[in-house]
């Protein structure tokens, strides 16, 4: 990993098309300014670090007869009843 | 002309022999996040398992995804928010584009739950797909899918 000291107000360029921005410096948080190619997604790690945690919970060896289970509930009752419990309960 | 399609086969330990033909494939060029690995998946469909289809892996067969259409959780689904990652798919309209949520199911039926957050953006003119993050979105990764049981 590549370390760097910055002040308030300073830049860093990635590549040729990447650059972060330290905009502020607070006693417990630092805001900082990203500006990168709409291609390039750009995640806070919090987030990123639980779309993969659930990726894999997903994944896990998952018996295809609780697929069907559920597969089955879901049309006795219909994802339109199950719709509206979601929409009830929020 | 003919065309002549490459019938292939993988087995799934779970859902069986699969078969499927090569213009059946997605690729998933960075993969799924955590498994950036993967980059080849068919998408397979049963009666048994609607509304669920599996995206399942052909580098690991016994890897698999359930999906969800999140349609079927909110209508409103996939608008504004998810046009800038279009681009990078090839694709210029959100109506063109398959969109699909993962599906966490347990051991517990009680606790299944849609992750609405990362949905799979898929373009199936050119049978590419992305798993994208929705950047401050309302919805969860851990979206409760309530079964209503008799």
């Amino acid at each position: 990993m590549l370390i760097l000291t910055r002040k308030e107000g300073q830049s860093i360029t990635i590549g040729n098309n990447i650059q972060i921005s330290v905009l502020e410096i607070n006693p417990k948080s630092i805001r900082v300014g990203i500006q990168a190619p709409k291609q390039i997604s750009i995640y806070r790690d919090e987030i990123y670090t639980k779309i993969q945690e659930q990726n894999r919970l997903a994944a896990e060896k998952v018996a295809g007869a609780n697929l069907k289970q559920i597969s089955s509930i879901l049309a006795q009752n219909n994802v339109q009843a199950v719709k509206e419990q979601i929409e009830g309960r929020s | 002309m003919e065309t002549t399609e490459v019938s292939k086969s993988l087995l799934s330990p779970s859902l069986g022999e699969i078969q499927y033909d090569e213009d059946q494939i997605i690729i998933f060029p960075s993969g799924l996040i955590g498994f950036e690995e993967l980059t080849s998946f068919v998408m397979y469909e049963n009666e048994d398992l609607k509304p669920f289809i599996c995206l399942v892996s052909i580098e690991e067969p016994a890897i698999y995804f359930p999906l969800l259409d999140p349609r079927l959780i909110d209508t409103e689904y996939g608008s504004d928010s998810l046009r800038s990652e279009l681009k990078g798919l090839g694709m210029s309209s959100l109506e063109d584009a398959l969109i699909f949520t993962i599906v966490t199911i347990g051991n517990d039926l009680a606790q299944v739950t849609v992750n609405l957050r990362g949905p799979l953006i898929v373009n199936p003119k050119r049978m590419l797909g992305e798993q994208i993050i929705l950047i401050d979105s309302k919805y969860m990764v851990k979206h409760p899918l309530q079964l209503v049981n008799n």
